[in-house]
């Protein structure tokens, strides 16, 4: 059993098939997943960030749960979906362990990840990523109306205090 | 195996030719112990992933299902709406009065354009 640190794929050239073979819909599903295609040129990079963007689309698969996938691209605009980084070191130091051989102890809360990756995996994180997606829409523009409103009542609440004061 | 443990429970002719052999075993457990704090730092990593993926898996498989079915935040939307018109209501009923703030700012601008021609 392994633990959950990245999982670097280089990826060497912009074939389409070279590429499906890197994909399948349990990737992710046991650790977080590097894509590294700085070896390409830019155009294919940006091919390459796109392809593989479009696959997890037409999967209806997460790239963000049980466990996220990155791009490390020299591509600075943001291309599509998926968190794109410089250089390896700007990934998320969460995942930056050693891989050490596993304990007794360790492999036990191994086996209740492994249970909770299913239970996530069974969920449809894609499906539920949207509707996180959507709430968090909804909510922002709450935050701007409400914003808005608390404007409106703190105007209001000046002008009688100073209608008071004349009258 | 504690080697003080052992040479107290144990006589000296009993223990005669495995005292080097007990210092070793001494030497290699305190070594284990080193390398089990190496673990520790996995096991410490593997723990806080478990937290993690225990919230993300109460969030997709309990909270979001229930989002889902009992969206609130259209009807909030609404709501906020209408209050917002309602203070915007009374906010214009106050301000289009000949006596409020800004009708005096409007009033006193203009004034000050029509001043300026009189003047010359």
């Amino acid at each position: 059993m392994n633990l959950p640190i990245y999982q670097i794929i280089n990826v060497k050239n912009a074939d389409l098939i070279e590429i499906a073979k890197l994909l399948h819909e349990d990737m992710n599903l046991r650790r977080p997943i590097v894509f590294v295609v700085k070896t390409l040129s830019l155009d294919e990079q940006r091919e390459v960030i796109g392809v593989i963007g479009n696959w997890f689309d037409t999967h209806l698969a997460s790239w963000r749960y049980p466990y996220p996938v990155f791009f490390v691209s020299d591509l600075a605009e943001a291309v599509g979906f998926i968190p794109i980084v410089a250089e390896m070191s700007a990934l998320p130091k969460f995942y930056n362990q050693k891989d050490t051989k596993v304990t007794v102890k360790e492999s036990q809360v191994l086996d209740r990840n492994r249970l909770l990756q299913q239970e996530i995996k069974n969920a449809d994180p894609h499906q539920m990523a949207e509707v996180v997606r959507e709430y968090g829409i909804n909510h922002k523009k709450i935050w701007y109306l409400v914003q808005e409103g608390a404007f409106y009542s703190e105007l209001l609440k000046r002008l009688r205090a100073k209608e008071k004061v004349d009258g | 195996m504690d080697k003080k443990k052992i040479l107290r429970s144990a006589s000296s002719d009993d223990l005669k030719g495995f005292e080097e052999f007990l210092e070793h075993t001494a030497d290699e457990i305190s070594q284990d112990k080193g390398g089990k704090n190496i673990g520790g730092e996995s096991l410490t990593f593997l723990l806080n992933d478990n937290i993690r993926l225990k919230k993300v898996a109460s969030l997709v498989a309990d909270k979001m299902p229930v989002v889902k079915s009992h969206e609130q935040g259209p009807r909030i939307i609404e709501h906020q709406r209408n209050l917002n018109t309602q203070l915007k209501n009374e906010l214009f009923k106050i301000l289009q009065k000949p006596d409020s703030p800004l009708q005096k700012t409007l009033t006193a601008l203009w004034d000050s354009f029509f001043q300026g021609e009189q003047k010359s």
